[in-house]
């Protein structure tokens, strides 16, 4: 009863177990099997003079075997057992040509079983050769026993093969289960991993700005002091300076790390100048850019255009399409990104970010804002960055969309009209 | 110089090499540096001192920077308190302000900044308590 209950709650969703229950199950079912082929023996035995009876003994033994091996949990190697045995009732129905005999008639009703154990244990592909196996045998029986007890033999094989198909759908349904498990847990370790990552860059915003205060301090201090003493010294005055633009750089790392530690979500929209929102991403990412060869382009046409968004959320979308064009031109041997603000003729503001790249395939158009779609290696895109950008620049009033006519790959982010709030960068 | 008052300062930080660097900064220019490693013992010593600027860390240990203003607050409006943010804290201007802070910083911060701002808010306390 327990055994029934087990199968019938693990069957559907094998890798869901962990594989000491998936041995469990697998070892109980061929124990069974050995019992019931045990007790088959023993009637056949008691029933008719014993003849050969060996080949149901070494179905026994088989059994024995498969069963010790999957409590160790190779699984592959019980399943080329489980594969074999059927092969044991072509010698049977060798056995059978010269002489009509129990062992070689009963060898076919323990073959149906071979794929429906596989099947509630094993993946798909060993059941299918289970099944194949079985095949086999029944067809050799078939070609080698004489006529009369050819139609048993045939009824036997139907009601297999029927067994078997059901074992192959529900095995087949059962990994793509699977399969689809298996997806949906990787989406959601991605997005525990993106939070987990957000969680520590926050942790280490807040442990590195105390020392590195402390740096920049001590560093002023002791210039101050020297100068006391030494009296003004340029090549001091210049050291100082370094150590502080290298402090403030760090600083400006952590900050961006900060920006996406940052749950903000329930802020209220800012006006803030668009130009600096630009400025302070740039600031994050010109420099890795810088090294690796991109020239990153900010079109000034002199006007600030005043947004009303969530400034570190704006931030964290123009981040996303430059690290997505950046990566996306790589290979190419000029690399260049672009980013412009305009305001179109109906007075909304619109932010362009465009790169050298060669444009986005039309079958990817449609699916570039869904959720976990990427053309990234596995491990390096989550499919994420645009859906939840989309997300953020809809939440102030905007929109995120492709520009296809763009001759190379564009990207707008628009932004509502804020009316009178456009002057001139002084 | 001579004629200028000098002042008692509270620096409270639980970062002890970024206190002691604040105390060498203000040192020299001070009447008395007191120093805290958390806002309760920032508070003990608001009690029993007469303390004319408070500079002090959001994040600690014990009892946060936030704590503390609110609880010198309670029972001295005017002396000017400074806070000093890190990037995680997510303070803003506006909001140090409405809890009743004097002025904000953000870690890290330039010597002339620190300084600049600490007077300002001196001169300030003593034109009004004049």
């Amino acid at each position: 009863m327990q055994l029934i209950r087990r199968l019938i709650s693990a069957s559907p969703k094998i890798k869901e177990l962990n594989i000491q229950t998936r041995a469990e199950i697998l070892s109980s079912l061929l124990i069974f099997r050995a019992f019931a082929i045990l007790s088959l023996i023993l009637l056949i035995s008691l029933a008719s003079p014993v003849k050969d009876l060996w080949v149901l003994i070494g179905a026994f033994g088989l059994n024995l075997i498969a069963y010790f091996i999957s409590r160790t949990q190779k699984f592959t190697i019980a399943a080329i057992v489980i594969i074999v045995e059927p092969l044991l009732a072509v010698p049977a129905s060798v056995m059978a040509m010269h002489s009509i005999d129990a062992s070689a008639l009963s060898g076919p009703i323990w073959l149906g079983l071979g794929p429906i154990i596989s099947s509630l244990v094993l993946p798909t592909r060993y059941t299918i050769a289970t099944i194949a196996g079985t095949l086999i045998s029944f067809t050799y029986i078939l070609l080698s026993l004489p006529p009369q007890i050819s139609m048993v033999i045939v009824a036997q094989m139907l009601f297999v093969l029927s067994l078997s198909g059901l074992a192959l759908i529900g095995s087949y349904i059962r990994d793509k289960n699977d399969s689809i498990i298996q997806e949906e847990r990787s989406k959601v370790q991605q997005v525990t991993k993106l939070s987990a990552l957000g969680e520590m860059a926050g942790g280490i915003a807040h442990e590195l700005n105390t020392p590195l205060a402390a740096i920049m301090l001590n560093m002023e201090i002791m210039e101050e002091s020297l100068q006391e003493k030494l009296g003004v010294d340029s090549e001091l005055e210049k050291r100082t300076q370094n150590v502080m633009n290298i402090v403030n750089r760090m600083s400006k790392v952590i900050s961006g790390l900060k920006t996406f530690s940052r749950d903000a979500r329930n802020d209220g929209l800012e006006k803030v100048s668009l130009k600096n929102v630009i400025d302070e991403t740039v600031n994050l990412c010109g420099q890795r850019f810088k090294d690796h060869g991109v020239e990153l382009r900010v079109v000034e046409n002199g006007l600030d255009i005043i947004v009303e968004v969530q400034p570190v959320q704006l931030s964290q979308v123009l981040l996303n399409l430059l690290n997505n064009s950046f990566d996306a031109i790589q290979s190419l041997p000029e690399k260049w990104i672009q980013i412009e603000r305009k305001i179109n003729t109906s007075g909304r503001v619109e932010l362009y970010v465009s790169d050298c790249g060669n444009g986005i395939s039309k079958d990817n158009i449609n699916k570039l804002f869904q959720p976990f779609f990427t053309t990234k290696a596995i491990g390096k895109g989550t499919g994420l960055g645009l859906s939840i950008s989309k997300g953020i620049v809809n939440s102030f009033g905007g929109d995120l969309i492709y520009e296809p006519a763009h001759p190379n790959t564009c990207f707008i982010v628009q932004l509502p009209e804020l009316n009178n709030e456009v002057k001139k960068v002084s | 110089m001579s004629n200028k008052k000098l002042h008692t300062i509270l620096l409270v930080e639980d970062d002890s090499d970024l206190l002691s660097a604040l105390a060498e900064v203000f040192i020299p220019i001070s009447k008395k540096v007191f120093t805290a490693s958390n806002g309760s013992e920032g508070i003990e010593i608001v009690l029993k001192e007469e303390i004319d600027l408070v500079i002090s860390d959001v994040q600690m240990p014990v009892m946060t920077g936030l704590e503390l203003l609110k609880s010198i607050r309670a029972h001295n409006p005017k002396i000017p308190i400074v806070l000093l943010a890190t990037g995680h804290s997510h303070l803003t201007e506006e909001m140090a302000t409405e809890a009743g802070a004097s002025g904000l910083i953000h870690k890290p911060f330039r010597l002339a900044e620190i300084k600049k701002l600490a007077k300002s808010l001196l001169e300030n306390y003593d034109r009004a308590a004049a």
